[in-house]
C-alpha cells in the first residue's frame, strides 16, 4: 500500500489531541469523501475502517449524514429521470 | 410493483444471516416466507471490471441468470459496472418514491424521517415522477 506523507498546517494539529486522532480523522474523513465518489464500495470502506457493513452504513456513514446511495447530486438527479423512464415504460399507473 | 424479487444467496447472509437489524430481519424474513422475495443460487461467475463486493457481484451475477427486468443496486460503483452491462439500475431511493406515488407508502418524507432515526440516511429530495 502506497505511504503518502503530508503536511498539516499548525492551526489545524491545534485541534486535535494526539497525532493519532488527527491521522484517524484525517483517515475516516478520506474514506468518506472516497465511498460519496464511488472510488470504493460500503465493505471496502468498512474494510479500510475495520468496520463491519452495517457499523460502516449506519454509525460511520449515517453519523456523518451521508447517504448510502452514493454519487452527486446531479448524477443522482440524472439517475432518477432515468429510472422513473425506465419504470414508467415497464409498470406505467400498475401498481 | 413488482411480481418477484430475486435476491442471492450472498445478499441473504449479508441482510438477513449476518444481520444486526432487527426491523430488516423479520421483515426480510417474512418476504421470503411468502415467496415474494427468492433467495436463488447464481450460476453466472461474471470477470467483472471494477472489483465489487461479493454481495453487489452476486445481484449482478443473478441478473444475467434471470434476465432480470431491473436491478436494484445502490452502491454507486456496482450501479455504474452493471448499467454498463447493459442493465436498468434502479435505487432504494427512486423505488420509495414510486411506492409514494402508488400509495402504497404514506410518504417519502416519512420514511426518510424514519430511517434516520437509526441513522441511515437517503437522498433528501428527489423530485417526484413528472
Amino acid at each position: 500500500m502506497p505511504v503518502l506523507n503530508i503536511e498539516v498546517p499548525e492551526e489545524i494539529c491545534h485541534c486535535y489531541q494526539t497525532i493519532d486522532i488527527l491521522k484517524q480523522t484525517i483517515c475516516e474523513d478520506f474514506v468518506a469523501s472516497e465511498y460519496q465518489k464511488a472510488n470504493i464500495s460500503i465493505r471496502q470502506g468498512a474494510k479500510m475502517l475495520g468496520l463491519t457493513y452495517e457499523e460502516f452504513m449506519v454509525d460511520f456513514l449515517g453519523n456523518r449524514q451521508i447517504s448510502f446511495i452514493n454519487g452527486t447530486p446531479q448524477e443522482l438527479e440524472m439517475e432518477l429521470q432515468q429510472e422513473n423512464a425506465w419504470l414508467d415504460k415497464a409498470l406505467g399507473n400498475r401498481i | 410493483m413488482f411480481q418477484k424479487v430475486y435476491i442471492p444467496e450472498s445478499v441473504f447472509q449479508e441482510s438477513v444471516l449476518q444481520s444486526n437489524v432487527a426491523i430488516q430481519k423479520e421483515n426480510l424474513s417474512k418476504a421470503i416466507a411468502e415467496e415474494f422475495i427468492i433467495v436463488a443460487k447464481s450460476q453466472t461467475v461474471y470477470a467483472f471490471k471494477r472489483k465489487l463486493d461479493f454481495g453487489e457481484r452476486g445481484v449482478i451475477n443473478l441478473a444475467f441468470d434471470k434476465q432480470a427486468d431491473f436491478l436494484i443496486i445502490d452502491d454507486k460503483k456496482a450501479r455504474n459496472e452493471a448499467k454498463e452491462l447493459g442493465f436498468k439500475v434502479l435505487n432504494t431511493s427512486t423505488l420509495i418514491k414510486r411506492a409514494e406515488m402508488f400509495n402504497l407508502i404514506s410518504s417519502y418524507s416519512d420514511i426518510i424521517d424514519e430511517l434516520e432515526k437509526i441513522t441511515i440516511y437517503l437522498p433528501k429530495n428527489p423530485k417526484a415522477n413528472s
